[in-house]
């Protein structure tokens, strides 16, 4: 991230990408990136601030249009779908935390591999739950035992294999990514994570994946942050080196995995 | 609590502090609040992403989107920095130009065509007694050459892309960006004074 912020330290280009922003000539893509650097970088925070107060008399004059009656009920039914459930407590968490791990995965992998054998699928979820619990317990992680993982997925591929493990942890904001294998991509092109929302159903990057590692943590930012808790799933998806470039997934996914947050366990036990 | 801000353009101080309060209490996941919130704003902010969209479920579209990532990032919100209701059109205005951005990339072959009834209101007036548009804005507008003041009209109302720019006026895209670029600056330099 300061390589990416020192090239938005000189306040000539500062202000004609806040500018830019404003009257909305930068593309998709662009957009997409400064709106992220923003979060980060006051400066640029403050000169799109400048502009948009500035540039907002325009919008007086604009006739009002009376939304449509639709609107109201569906923007409230998103957000009573996704509002947070009341907690419970960890001890009973923990009690049937396995089981409900197999009954979930067990009923995911039914799902998505509806047609398998019936050994290979319930094969899948044992390896599934293997690979959680030894996420959860991985004597490798550096996390400290207080620290409470809240979010998990297993991101798979088209043939049910385990591609990567993503886990959060809520107190330091951390992204842990435990890649259990990696598939080919050629010199010019990029593995990249992306977020997909759970109110809008649009898919945002969280980056790219390193090559050749099998253990990543990543500092999550704010906005990534509120990514991960409104996630409904995580995909991965090859890209052209350096990530998409258009601020959108390609077509060609790697794997994919619901995101489920343990609260949902916690609310079931 | 009462808003007319249906039928009033000018966004008085008072309606300014009830919506940062409504939006306060959103932070607080108040859907009651929030449902006023949109109440107030609704009408307005649909005529933004009409403006943008010119297709009306497209605004309505773009309007629903607004209000999601309105509730979601609520807290992002910071009153001491932009007017409530210039916070809530920015996130309308973002959503309907990538959503124009979107449609034409999924139909790249299609042409937008532009609306020249919409470009005719692009002359700007800077002698007008439109009392709700601040006085430097029009003066500093009204510096700038035609071409850069137009330029940055059509991209700020009617999401209008360095590309749509160069089509309407059959100039290279190039000399557009210089356009918007010497505008940009001469406005910053004169709203800055």
């Amino acid at each position: 991230m300061p390589e990416q912020l020192n090239r938005y330290h000189n306040a000539k280009i500062i202000d004609h990408l806040a500018s830019n922003y404003v009257i909305g000539t930068l593309s998709i893509k662009v957009r997409a990136r400064l709106e992220k650097i923003a979060l980060e970088n006051k400066l640029i925070e403050a000169r799109v601030h400048f502009w948009q107060q500035e540039l907002a008399h325009l919008d007086n004059n604009t006739a009002e249009l009376p939304a449509s009656e639709i609107s109201w009920q569906k923007i409230s039914a998103t957000i009573d779908e996704s509002s947070p459930k009341v907690q419970h407590s960890n001890q009973r968490f923990y009690n049937k935390f396995t089981d409900y791990v197999v009954a979930y995965f067990g009923h995911l992998t039914s799902s998505l591999f509806n047609g398998f054998p019936r050994g290979l699928t319930n094969s899948f979820s044992v390896a599934v739950l293997a690979l959680v619990m030894v996420l959860l317990f991985n004597p490798m992680s550096k996390t400290p035992k207080a620290e409470s993982l809240n979010y998990v997925a297993v991101l798979t591929d088209d043939n049910a294999q385990a591609h990567l493990v993503a886990s959060t942890y809520g107190e330091s904001k951390r992204l842990v990514m435990n890649l259990i294998n990696h598939p080919k991509i050629t010199d010019d092109e990029d593995l990249e994570i992306w977020v997909v929302s759970k109110t809008d159903k649009q898919a945002r990057s969280l980056g790219i994946l390193p090559r050749n590692m099998s253990l990543v943590e990543q500092q999550l930012t704010e906005a990534q942050w509120r990514l991960i808790k409104d996630s409904d799933s995580l995909i991965v998806t090859i890209e052209e080196q350096g990530g998409s470039p258009i601020g959108e997934p390609s077509d060609i996914i790697v794997s994919r995995g619901l995101c489920v947050r343990l609260q949902e366990w916690r609310d079931n036990v | 609590m009462s808003l007319s801000l249906a039928t009033d353009n000018k966004r008085s101080n008072s309606e300014n502090d009830e919506l940062m309060h409504l939006l306060s209490l959103c932070k607080l996941a108040d859907k009651q609040a929030f449902h006023q919130l949109y109440q107030c704003t609704s009408a307005r902010l649909n005529g933004i992403a009409y403006r943008i969209t010119r297709n009306v479920d497209s605004a309505n579209e773009v309007l629903q989107e607004a209000f999601l990532q309105i509730w979601k990032n609520c807290h992002d919100y910071q009153p001491d920095k932009s007017d409530a209701f210039i916070w809530l059109s920015a996130i309308v205005r973002y959503r309907a130009y990538d959503r124009v951005k979107y449609d034409k990339r999924r139909h790249q072959t299609e042409h937008v065509p532009l609306d020249e009834g919409n470009l005719e209101t692009l002359s700007f007036n800077p002698t007008s007694n439109d009392e709700y548009s601040p006085k430097t804005l029009n003066k500093c507008l009204a510096k700038l050459e035609k071409k850069q003041s137009q330029t940055i009209m059509m991209a700020y109302l009617y999401g209008y892309s360095r590309d749509d720019i160069s089509a309407h006026f059959n100039t290279p895209v190039n000399t557009i960006k210089s356009w918007i670029r010497r505008g940009l600056g001469k406005l910053q330099l004169c709203l800055s004074n």
